[in-house]
């Protein structure tokens, strides 16, 4: 009956990487969003005892019980940077994270840039978080601009004078792969990603004003992978399918 | 009973278990670094005479130990292994071996593979000094962007053993590998489909053939039955 449940083993595992592949194709568009894919291991090895068909003492006889998933692991590839022309909008270009807060001031990490203004004129992302930074742009300002470095300037046109009204803060996580997805392009930390160290935007890393970075899937190989996932499942199938006639045919020795 | 339905017997259990080695290797088809497994048989039984007992006995399988596919994902901690060798993960007496190169930086900046264990350099585990990208060379060298030559991806020759999870233990002495590592690769899985389905159907029709001959063995007996009936 083994060879029902490794197939069976290998048909939940294609089959996780269908689901996987479909968050993948589903964030195509998705502003910062990070691919992931599935890490494959065998399982564990059977000694075979038993049977018709045993091993002599001396050499090991042993089988494989098929595969299971050891993990999903994120690509932290950089995007394409898109130009909106939105003078709020900021893509990270290198490795590092924004630092946002939550309504109780627990920080949050992301590299969706789509900032906008809050009633009160802070910076906020699209879904009403504060950048950390404090950044509060005034009403007279005219025009808004952000340096390499994260600067935020404010210019008055009828005074002329130019604000500097904070920084943007950045982090940077020794494991970025492993911090944990909350949705709404958000993160948090593990003990997997390590603590967040303060990055100085300029050099390696640079915020680029006017850009959001785009989703790192590569349409044409989340296809390839969809159409291999398939086949590999329809393989394990007839397998399934294989056993079981093979058991009929045992089952009709006793006629 | 006639003894020739035990001859039968192993051939149908052999068949069966080919069954089950073909599927794990395609239930591996995906799994990085796999190396796909056939069963072997040899013939056993007093056959001094020319009508002796013969049975079917399995042998330890044997291993296809040619290299996978080198597929690049640009991830700059993946290592594909090309040539005969293995990673050495793991520190103390729990260190094994795989070809799984799907390895990250841990929170402690320690090279680690998927499960979070150390990779051995020839100097023990590999540091990446912090807010510094790694290269590593062909040889396995590794360099730190800024800090140069950090230590070198320890690789080893060795008779191995699977235990799972893409590991290995080493049934012998470790030897010297000149295996290339490939920064931005995994190695695939060797299992070639086509084949598989091939041993599949094969097995299959083996067992059939087996079950046959155990049903005329059956009707043989059966048919001696009769006579002593009469």
């Amino acid at each position: 009956m083994r060879a029902l449940y490794t197939a069976a083993s290998g048909m939940t595992a294609q089959q996780l990487r269908l689901d996987t592949i479909a968050n993948n194709l589903a964030n195509v568009s998705t502003t910062g969003f990070k691919k992931s894919r599935d890490a494959f291991q065998d399982l564990f090895y059977q000694q075979i005892a038993g049977g018709g068909a045993e091993g002599d003492g001396g050499a090991r006889l042993e089988l494989g019980g098929g595969v299971k998933v050891a993990g999903i692991e994120r690509d932290q590839a950089q995007g394409a940077m898109i130009n909106t022309n939105n003078p709020l909008h900021v893509g990270i270009q290198g490795d590092a994270m924004f630092v946002v807060e939550t309504l109780d001031g627990e920080p949050m990490y992301t590299r969706d840039g789509s900032f906008t203004k809050d009633p009160d004129g802070y910076l906020v992302t699209s879904s009403g978080m504060r950048v950390a930074g404090d950044i509060q742009i005034p009403d007279e300002a005219d025009q808004v601009t952000i340096d390499y470095d994260g600067t935020v300037h404010a210019l008055v046109a009828t005074t002329g004078s130019d604000m500097v009204l904070g920084q943007i803060e950045i982090a940077r996580f020794v494991n970025p792969a492993g911090l944990m997805a909350r949705g709404g392009n958000l993160f948090v930390p593990t003990l997997q990603s390590g603590e967040p160290t303060p990055v100085d935007a300029g050099t390696d890393v640079q915020l680029v004003q006017g850009y959001l970075e785009g989703s790192n899937v590569d349409v044409a190989s989340e296809l390839i992978d969809l159409i291999q996932a398939q086949r590999v499942y329809e393989l394990n199938s007839k397998v399934v399918q294989a056993a079981d006639e093979t058991l009929q045919v045992a089952a009709n020795l006793r006629r | 009973m006639s003894r020739d339905v035990y001859s039968a017997l192993s051939g149908a259990l052999g068949a069966w278990r080919s069954l089950e080695q073909v599927a794990n290797n395609l239930a591996n088809t995906n799994t990085t670094a796999f190396k796909a497994e056939r069963m072997a048989f040899e013939v056993d039984g007093p056959n001094a005479h020319p009508l002796g007992e013969a049975y079917a006995k399995a042998r330890p399988a044997t291993r296809d130990t040619r290299d996978g596919a080198v597929v690049t994902d640009g991830v700059s901690t993946h290592l594909a292994l090309q040539g005969d060798g293995y990673f050495v993960v793991g520190t103390g007496d729990a260190q094994v071996l795989t070809r799984d190169g799907r390895f990250a930086v841990d929170a402690q900046r320690r090279i680690v593979d998927a499960s979070g264990l150390p990779v051995m350099g020839e100097g023990g585990p590999l540091e990446v000094p912090e807010g510094e990208t790694i290269s590593i060379a062909q040889d396995g060298t590794v360099f730190g962007s800024a800090s140069g030559e950090l230590g070198k991806v320890k690789v080893v020759t060795a008779e191995v053993r699977a235990i799972g999870a893409n590991r290995f233990t080493a049934t012998g002495p470790l030897g010297r590998s000149d295996a290339r590592m490939v920064q931005g690769a995994l190695e695939a899985s060797n299992v070639d489909p086509m084949g598989a389905m091939v041993e599949l159907v094969q097995a299959s029709r083996y067992f059939e053939a087996f079950q046959k001959a155990m049903q005329a063995s059956d009707e043989l007996d059966s048919r001696l039955n009769q006579l002593g009936g009469r």
